[in-house]
């Protein structure tokens, strides 16, 4: 669990990600104006990405261990990467082109979510094997 | 493990610029980079006009990157001949085409065009009604004669002008996709296959549609291809429309400016570009576009590059209104040389 202090980061970064999927929304729907009428699901569905990664998970942390400092930076850098490949390949659709290159973002993504997720894996598993020590 | 929090902050800053570079680096190989590519050599056609005329077939020579080449059909010895008593056109005019203005005419021992604009689906259209002695008289063309690059582009009027064209229109922009069959004049450039059907002009002056994933390059080339597109979808096909607004491509849904190409029976061809996305002209989406085609009476058509990239040129000048208000630059054109 979370102290309060805590939880007004988490707060912060929940709205944060909130703003952000309100970004990519809006982006969407001006990138379709000047599309004609051609639309990519992958921007479409962009604003996923920091509503449930950022604002959805950020929530869930109120009621688990708070990440240490390196999950903390490390998972947003994820996100953001993933979004921007999201974005990317959404823009290479609608201009009717393919780019090999886009995939690294997708590479790079999950490498670094999962890489956060183990990591904030073992800091639970450490975590529970410290309250489960007896004390000297 | 314990980071102090200066590196961090480095390290996070660091990350996030190395991200916009990246994407940077992205946009700009995509849209502004040109890169890759191979150089083809123009077809050369040799045409001797005696008393009658004889037709020698193109050769054209590829030599890709790694030093191969491909050598297209007409490097056979066997000159291909034949005789041209002047061309006419068979059967009588489309109605759609006798309610239109011509608004440019040609005419060589070996080619036929006239160059209709009509009105059809809230547009403009501009029809030129080809007739050939044979299909070698249709050529393609590549920005900067490369083909397989990225950003390799110019206008359709710089790469008719540079071929001594007499008439171009705008193609598949075949080097725009990384996979698909790819045959022009008489040579096999790609021979990856992709979910795209495609168009083969043959060297009989036949039209054939195929699904490029039910075949191969090398059998169509063995048919005798002597052009092949591949962007679509097919539009009509023995004369019946074959495409849909709901294939599953917001391009072919929604009202655009459109090229195409289509056979009205051998040696006799159709290129059609529909103005879009102004007052004047709306666009056609993909039906209309089919059914513009079938009023012109081809019974095979196929779609071409669309949009900003619709151009047609005739004689010196673009005939149509591309939506852009000036001529996108593109990566290939189909071409009828000026003899």
């Amino acid at each position: 669990m979370s102290t309060s202090s805590e939880r007004k980061i988490l707060k912060k970064e929940a709205l944060r990600g909130l703003c952000f999927a309100v970004f990519l929304v809006a982006f969407n729907l001006v990138y379709g104006i000047f599309a004609h009428g051609v639309r990519s699901i992958y921007m479409q569905t962009a604003f996923v990405i920091p509503l449930v990664g950022g604002s959805l998970v950020s929530l869930l942390l109120f009621f688990l261990p708070y990440p240490n400092a390196i999950v903390k930076a490390v998972w947003p850098m994820g996100l953001a990467t993933l979004s921007v490949g999201f974005l990317l390949h959404g823009v290479f659709d609608i201009y009717g082109t393919e780019e090999e290159l886009v995939n690294v973002f997708f590479y790079a993504g999950v490498i670094l979510l999962s890489i956060t997720g183990i990591l904030y894996i073992i800091q639970l598993v450490q975590s529970r094997n410290k309250k489960s020590k007896p004390h000297p | 493990m314990s980071i102090r929090p200066n590196a961090m902050r480095l390290g996070i800053l660091g990350f996030y610029l190395v991200l916009v570079g990246f994407t940077t680096f992205v946009l700009l190989y995509q849209f502004v980079i040109p890169h890759g590519g191979i150089v083809i050599t123009d077809p050369v056609i040799t045409t001797t006009i005696t008393t009658t005329i004889t037709t020698t077939g193109p050769v054209t020579t590829v030599t890709t990157a790694d030093g191969t080449t491909s050598v297209g059909p007409g490097t056979t010895t066997e000159p291909v001949t034949t005789t041209t008593a002047g061309l006419t056109y068979p059967g009588t005019v489309p109605a759609v085409l006798s309610a239109g203005t011509v608004i440019g005419t040609y005419e060589s021992p070996t080619v036929l065009l006239t160059l209709y604009q009509i009105r059809a689906s809230n547009s403009d259209v501009y029809v030129a009604d080809v007739v050939v002695e044979s299909a070698y008289e249709i050529l393609g063309a590549f920005a900067y004669n490369t083909f397989g690059g990225t950003n390799i582009v110019e206008t359709v009027s710089t790469m008719a002008n540079n071929h001594d064209a007499v008439f171009a229109i705008n193609s598949d922009y075949a080097s725009h996709y990384s996979v698909g069959f790819v045959i022009r004049n008489g040579a096999i450039l790609r021979s990856t296959v992709s979910n795209r059907s495609a168009v083969a002009l043959l060297a009989d002056g036949t039209v054939i549609t195929l699904k490029e994933s039910e075949t191969t390059v090398q059998a169509v080339f063995d048919r005798g291809a002597w052009q092949l597109w591949s962007f679509g979808p097919i539009l009509v096909e023995d004369g019946q429309m074959v495409a849909s607004v709901n294939d599953g491509l917001e391009r072919d849904r929604v009202n655009n400016p459109r090229s195409g190409f289509g056979a009205v029976g051998k040696n006799h061809f159709m290129f059609v570009t529909v103005d879009g996305r102004t007052e004047i002209s709306h666009g056609a989406d993909i039906e209309e576009f089919a059914w513009i085609m079938i009023s012109l009476g081809c019974v095979t058509a196929y779609n071409f590059d669309g949009g900003g990239s619709a151009t047609m040129w005739f004689d010196g000048a673009v005939v149509n209104k591309p939506s852009e208000g000036t001529e996108r630059k593109v990566g290939d054109c189909v071409y009828i040389k000026r003899t």
